[in-house]
């Protein structure tokens, strides 16, 4: 027999937890809420037959939020045997809310009340056996993260399913509103295509005039009028509208059975609590988030990091790896062209990026303990009161701290924003956060033109991206495209706890693995390319190797060159390079490997590859600008194809795209044109005068009035 | 014929090995593309939550 198993229960409540250690699978699991935003299937271990269906976190099952919607579809329409409501135990009067929503659904339901150990921790009490019998169902405490009772819940979940017993909700309205309610379920209840153990639950969402519902069952006018009078003369008695009044009544039921089940400690401040009147008070929230950047930037990047990455450069890779390479291609008597595409090509180009990975794996693991421990929640509520007054709102700081991982998922994320122009304006800004492969680009600039302080630069990084977001934020919520009201937000903390070493390894590991895989293939195979449009060419009318120069790249780059000489960078080998970013942005690093044809060390460390590309730049202002376009122009492919599935139109992907590049163009401008100007290394020309006017403009669109804010909110 | 296959083997086999391999790439590269539309972005390995492409490949399995 197979058994279809659901995973329902608040956000942030431990169901993705739960599901790995069910399924043995390794989805990712974030400390805050709505993480998971589309459902995920997997087979119970040890049991084939089992299929276990994560859902995303929900508060209600009203169809207000993507993830509302999601969750209950596949309740009404896939009719799993049953579902495993997972309760948060130190948060249960919020957590039984959605409790008494499934009951509904008439589905066999257990409960896994999960946190327990941290229940125990703060003293609380909750007693299972009259939680049970008040809520209708079996109850097992559960703690997802430690691993204990879960197998217990699976046991428990698959003997009741197959006892096909549907539920029973124990808990009642009051006299009148269940009144109303067998009133209205009279139009529905002979109907085919309700399933009679769902008959309750269509009657109270059309009690609450849910939309969907009243879409799907098609009613008659006259069966509508009907209903619609038996529901306006509950509102005049209870003088509220109908789903304050469901509301409010099942949070009396809950606040009765917390009466008898839960026995809560003296109420006083938990460490949580303790901990955010530091980290998310007004004055030291942005202090405290600044440094918590800094450190982590600066560890990974600079210090501990090059260290590791000096080491893989200089042993692994300079004498190992190319050394042996170059020693066996030798010894086989293989052409010099061939040494040259293996060496100099692949394996510089693929090495380069390689060179860089304990960076992206140290990057990684700090930003797994933040999510772990739930500070990153803290990022998003700190960042809201800073967004809200310029326009975006906290909801569109999640995508943000996803993108500092990668662009793709930082930009699927914002399928979460239901404010179409909010979301939309958060697809554009969200890609301006560096991403793990853009560190690489950063180590190397860094080292290259601010040897003295590299450790700086990657923090520095970080706060223009989101000062970039922001003044896009100001600037463009002016334009009609994007004016309006930010979405509201709202976002449950979660308690901080310690982070699971096992679950921030893996983490670690998923997100840095990647990169390994996409240096054997996407770097690998562009490395390939780079090294043959770079060594060859047509001289004196026939084809064959030729110098860089003259090389298919080098032609196509210098006549592209041009365009990037106001911002400094005017050589064919930055605008190939920088063009080659838009493959993965790490294969601007692989690209300079390869044009300076280093045979050994070709990561940020070495010192030939430093002085390689400082020379390209005349001075420190045109090699920031050359960072700044990198880090700020469009994304790689696989992010705009990402922008693009969002977007779901050619039109917004090319107004995505050009804006980022355009904005690009004129930081790098302004970096380049302004810091030479005043440092001395430039006279004043036709560029300060193009850079003059894009800071003019640039301020017009920050402090111009808004044109479409409302006269009442001018007011205010 | 033969003698310059003789003379140049090794540059033959590890231009054969190489090819094979940059095929390999590709192939890879394009099923990926196909199969969900991703480019072995860390994105998947956020548990292929966002992309929707590869809820189709799980979906197909």
């Amino acid at each position: 027999m197979n058994i279809k198993v659901a995973l329902a229960g608040n956000p942030n409540s431990g169901k993705t937890t739960l599901f790995n250690t069910l399924t043995g699978s390794n989805q990712y699991v974030g400390n805050w809420p709505g993480v998971t935003v589309e459902k995920k299937e997997g087979r119970l271990k040890g049991n084939k037959d089992v299929n276990i269906v994560d859902l995303p976190g929900i508060y209600s099952l009203s169809p207000y939020t993507l993830e509302e919607v999601v969750t209950r579809d596949f309740l009404i329409n896939e009719k799993p045997d049953v579902i495993i409501n997972l309760v948060d135990a130190t948060n249960i009067e919020r957590n039984l809310y959605l409790t008494t929503q499934l009951a509904e659904l008439g589905i066999p339901m257990v409960i896994a009340l999960n946190m327990i150990d941290l229940l125990r921790k703060s003293g609380d009490t909750i007693n299972i056996e009259k939680l049970s019998k008040e809520i209708g169902c079996e109850i097992v405490e559960v703690s997802a993260l430690r691993g204990t009772g879960v197998m217990e819940v699976a046991n428990k979940a698959i003997k009741i399913a197959k006892s096909q017993k549907a539920m029973q909700p124990i808990h009642k309205f009051g006299a009148e509103v269940e009144f109303a309610l067998s009133q209205i379920s009279d139009f529905i209840k002979n109907r085919e295509d309700i399933a009679p153990e769902l008959i309750r639950w269509y009657t109270i969402k059309l009690f609450e005039r849910d939309s969907k519902v009243l879409e799907k069952l098609q009613l008659s006018k006259n069966d509508l009028e009907k209903i619609e009078k038996i529901i306006s003369d509950i509102e005049k008695k209870f003088d509220d509208d109908a789903e304050s009044i469901i509301t409010n009544e099942r949070y009396e039921f809950i606040e009765k059975v917390v009466k008898i089940a839960v026995k809560k400690k003296s109420p006083g401040m938990t460490t949580s609590d303790k901990i955010d009147r530091i980290v998310t008070n007004r004055v030291l929230a942005l202090p405290i988030f600044a440094l918590v950047v800094f450190i982590i930037y600066f560890i990974s990047v600079s210090t501990v990091g090059t260290l590791i990455t000096d080491w893989t450069n200089n042993v692994f890779f300079g004498e190992w790896v190319m050394g042996g390479a170059t020693a066996l291609l030798q010894k086989i008597g293989a052409a010099e062209w061939l040494q040259s595409l293996i060496v100099d090509g692949i394996i510089s180009g693929v090495g380069a990026v390689l060179g860089f990975v304990p960076q992206m794996f140290l990057l990684f693991f700090f930003l797994s303990l933040l999510e772990d421990c739930g500070y990153m929640a803290r990022i998003a509520f700190i960042m809201d009161r800073i967004f809200r007054k310029f326009g975006l709102s906290g909801k569109s700081f999640i995508p943000l701290l996803i993108s500092s991982g990668c662009g793709v998922p930082g930009v699927m994320a914002t399928k979460t924003i239901e404010n179409e122009k909010d979301r939309r304006l958060t697809t554009i800004v969200c890609t301006f956060i560096p991403c793990g492969a853009k560190i690489p680009v950063i180590g190397l600039i860094a080292a290259s033109m601010l040897p003295e302080y590299a450790g700086f630069v990657a923090p520095a990084v970080y706060f223009i991206g989101i000062f970039a977001v922001i003044v896009s934020g100001i600037a463009l919520k002016k334009t009609k495209l994007f004016a309006g009201d930010p979405s509201p937000f709202v976002m449950e903390l979660p308690q901080y706890h310690l982070p699971a070493f096992k679950s921030v390894i893996a983490h670690m590991w998923e997100r840095g693995s990647s990169f390994i895989k996409k240096a054997g293939t996407i770097i690998f195979v562009s490395s390939a390319a780079i090294w043959f449009l770079t060594n060859f060419g047509i001289a004196n009318g026939s084809f064959g190797m030729v110098e860089g120069s003259d090389s298919f790249l080098g032609i196509i780059g210098g006549a592209i060159a041009p365009i990037f000489a106001p911002l400094g960078f005017g050589s064919w080998e930055a605008t190939v390079s920088t063009f080659s970013g838009l493959v993965a942005k790490e294969n601007v690093v692989a690209t300079f490997g390869i044009f300076f044809g280093l045979g050994a060390d070709i990561a940020e460390s070495d010192p030939t590859l430093v002085n390689k590309v400082a020379e390209l730049f005349p001075n420190v202002f045109a090699g920031i600008s050359f960072l700044i376009f990198n880090m700020l122009c469009a994304p790689c492919f696989a992010a705009i194809g990402a922008i693009r599935r969002e977007m779901a139109s050619g039109k917004w992907t090319l107004i995505a795209v050009g804006y980022q590049t355009l904005l690009a163009y004129i930081f790098s401008l302004m970096i380049y044109q302004l810091g030479g100007l005043i440092s001395g290394t430039l006279t004043f020309g036709a560029g300060s005068v193009l850079a003059i006017i894009a800071l003019l403009f640039v301020l017009y669109m920050i402090f111009r009035p808004n044109p479409y804010v409302s006269a009442k909110k001018a007011r205010s | 014929m033969l003698e310059y296959i003789i003379n140049n083997l090794g540059t033959i086999v590890v231009s054969l090995i190489v090819l094979a391999l940059l095929v390999l790439a590709v192939v890879r590269i394009r099923r990926q593309r196909k199969q969900g539309g991703c480019a072995g972005c860390p994105g998947c390995s956020d548990g292929n939550m966002y992309c929707g492409g590869c809820e189709l490949n799980q979906q197909k399995k």
